[in-house]
């Protein structure tokens, strides 16, 4: 509390505007909602770097033709593509530009040069997409993250609501779920509007309780259990993020998604309750960070299996760790050797639920 | 193509008024049922109309305060305008109007009439004195009723996350929150005032040290009739954010001045907290110390005397390598945007 506090008098003390009469605790001067003249409105006092006594010409530092011409031709002309990719600095300041380590670190550029290169170029030509993201993960494109971060923290949120899970599953193993607890869990996925069935439901139920060796602690359908325990979490999301990270802004995945094109016109896929759709991905900013990168990959590149690609890998990672999460808390048990192919049927499941189309591709 | 040729909003803010129903502790305006300034029917709809016809890529009109269901009539007439231009909108309450549910209902179904696209509701600790979560949960789950999309969003409340809690556990939420009609989600909150509580916030830096897509991205009309650069938390306690008095006719040439400041084009590729740390060096630890929210760390930034001698003294070492990433990003979205629609 004194750090806190120490921390607000030092900048209500380093503030430029000297604080009004009557303003006695404002951390940041008086707004001009209560006072319209306060503060440093004009003139000298006004903060502003005019670009006009930068020293540099500026009509080359705002144009913008020429370097649409430079990404354009690195992006589409496989002998421009080969000179950037060996010397980007180079290549930079051979047309004005900034070729500074500041400059190839940043993201935007980074990806630009990611593209050009001669293997990334094979990748999207071959459709192997799993090689198109190792590259740009090696190019630092992607930020690197411990998947186990998402997994602990899927977990924590299970574990903190699992009384309220139990109950909702059944309170006693091998009690089969009463009409209206399946009733509810068959609600939920009814009210999804997606294309995932009744019938996907059971064929993965029989995938989970037989080859996958899954049983559910006290939940005779487990299927609907694993789907309708996601669904549960996925309510509890929203607290676990204000409790986890705080978000600065709507980071939304479905925001994500709706803005994360319609490459070639084609149309999004239906997410709307779907078990996972990347939604707990908000428990790490790095994944969401990352899943908005490959967005721009596809958008950049023109290719929509790309941006697929990326929310399948990102439902992958989902299913896996909300099924870790509930073998480690005894809500589910799993057979040796029996997880791999259990997570493999509910995320296909989920694709379906999710109305994503299984790749053809790599 | 200059630059400020590919930039072009394309979110139009109306701040409708300071006045608020609450009073809140810590609200950034001071909004209160007593405070002054609000925008007329007549000037509201003619600002939309200037920004229609100065802005190409302008798709949404955002009605915020203070409280802007305040303006009753006025706001419903505005709402209705921009559906008639074809633009999307989108509400920001407290929720106040949802103190039963057939008030909610009235007040929702006059927004759904006027083509509100979306309601967000803001609330939290502070605005609990004064606008309860009943009345949130009523007024939200009157508009999806309503066929209204509502986003909730709860100040962060620090360790103890009743409040949103709260909300998505009420039985009255769960079909809503489970059919996607209503979202919650916990946004980062920062103090105004030294009295304030301390709040315990995980803070993920790599999301202080984002550039800031306000700047360029948004214009706001505020109470005042001033253009503003940010819809940000600390817009009005940052002068510079005010890009001057709208007088009908000068919307585009108030935006456009913005590309002569190098600073606006600075945050809006590193943000000011990384520009705090790039520009200020070993110091940088006693001016960001605690910052939880990219807004505080932009006032911050503006007003503060050494950070702002060091910018003037420096800036122009970073001149070549910011606009240099600024064209390259710029390069890269116009590509995608022609590519998008040519397809």
């Amino acid at each position: 509390m004194e750090t806190d506090n120490k921390r607000r008098r030092f900048i209500q003390a380093t503030v430029v505007a000297p604080l009004a009469v009557g303003a006695a605790g404002r951390l940041h001067g008086a707004p001009a909602s209560v006072q319209p003249l306060s503060g440093a409105s004009a003139g000298a006092e006004r903060l502003v770097l005019p670009l006009a006594n930068s020293g540099l010409p500026v009509a080359a530092l705002t144009d913008l033709t020429k370097v649409s011409v430079l990404v354009e031709s690195v992006l589409t002309d496989s002998s421009a593509a080969n000179s950037f990719f060996s010397a980007p600095r180079s290549y930079f300041e051979a047309h004005g530009l900034d070729g500074s380590d500041s400059t190839l670190l940043d993201g935007s550029v980074a990806m630009l040069v990611a593209l050009s290169a001669p293997a990334v170029k094979d990748a999207l030509k071959n459709r192997n997409y799993t090689e198109f993201f190792d590259y740009m993960k090696a190019a630092g494109v992607f930020e690197p993250r411990d998947p186990s971060v998402l997994q602990s923290r899927i977990e924590r949120i299970i574990s903190s609501n699992i009384d309220e899970i139990r109950s909702a599953i059944g309170a006693q193993a091998e009690t089969p779920l009463t009409p209206d607890q399946q009733a509810e869990f068959m609600a939920i996925l009814k009210s999804s509007g997606t294309v995932a069935t009744e019938e996907d439901l059971a064929v993965l139920a029989q995938v989970l309780k037989g080859d996958g060796g899954v049983t559910i602690a006290a939940c005779s359908a487990m299927a609907a259990c694993v789907v309708g325990i996601a669904l549960l979490a996925v309510l509890y999301v929203s607290a676990a993020v204000a409790a986890t990270v705080a978000i600065l802004a709507a980071i939304t995945i479905s925001a994500a998604m709706m803005t994360a094109i319609t490459v070639s016109g084609s149309q999004q896929p239906q997410l709307r309750s779907a078990p996972f759709t990347g939604q707990f991905m908000k428990l790490d900013p790095a994944a969401v960070r990352n899943l908005q990168r490959s967005y721009r990959l596809a958008q950049t590149t023109q290719d929509g299996e790309l941006q697929l690609h990326a929310l399948r890998e990102a439902i992958r990672e989902e299913v896996e760790a909300v099924l870790v999460s509930l073998s480690n808390l005894k809500l589910i048990e799993v057979s040796p050797g029996g997880m791999p192919l259990a997570i493999e049927a509910v995320t296909h499941y989920a694709y379906k639920a999710a109305g994503v189309p299984t790749s053809n591709a790599h | 193509m200059p630059i400020s040729g590919a930039f072009s909003p394309h979110t139009l803010t109306i701040l409708c008024t300071y006045q608020c129903t609450a009073a809140c502790k810590q609200c950034c305006f001071e909004s209160s049922p007593s405070v002054k300034g609000r925008l007329s029917r007549e000037t509201i709809i003619a600002r939309i109309a200037e920004a229609k016809r100065s802005f190409l890529n302008l798709s949404v009109v955002v009605f915020s305060g203070g409280e802007a269901l305040m303006l009753k009539d006025a706001l419903f007439d505005s709402i209705a305008y921009s559906t008639s231009e074809g633009l999307m909108t989108r509400v920001v309450s407290n929720g106040y109007w949802g103190k039963t549910p057939k008030a909610a209902k009235s007040t929702a179904n006059k927004l759904k009439e006027a083509g509100l696209c979306e309601l967000n509701i803001s609330t939290g600790k502070d605005h609990q004195e004064w606008v309860p979560a009943s009345s949130v949960i009523n007024a939200a789950t009157a508009a999806a009723d309503a066929g209204i999309f509502c986003l909730i969003t709860v100040e962060n409340e620090g360790e103890n996350q009743d409040l949103i809690n709260e909300i998505l556990k009420s039985p009255l939420m769960a079909p809503y929150i489970e059919s996607r009609t209503i979202s919650v989600q916990s946004n980062s909150w920062m103090p105004f005032h030294d009295d304030a509580e301390e709040r315990q916030q995980a803070i993920d830096i790599s999301e202080l040290r984002k550039g800031c897509d306000q700047i360029f991205g948004t214009i706001v009309v505020t109470p005042h009739d001033n253009l503003s650069a940010c819809c940000g938390l600390t817009l009005e306690h940052i002068p510079e954010m005010r890009l001057g008095k709208n007088d009908g006719q000068n919307m585009e040439s108030l935006y456009a001045s913005q590309f002569d400041d190098f600073l606006k084009a600075w945050i809006h590729v590193d943000g000011p907290y990384s520009i705090i740390e790039r520009v200020m060096g070993e110091d940088k630890a006693q001016h960001l110390e605690g910052v939880v929210h990219i807004c505080e760390a932009c006032s911050i930034m503006h007003k503060n005397r050494e950070i702002r001698d060091a910018l003037r003294a420096r800036y122009h070492e970073f001149v070549p390598e910011v606009m240099t990433r600024l064209q390259v990003a710029m390069a890269l979205r116009e590509r995608s945007r022609h590519c998008v629609a040519a397809s």
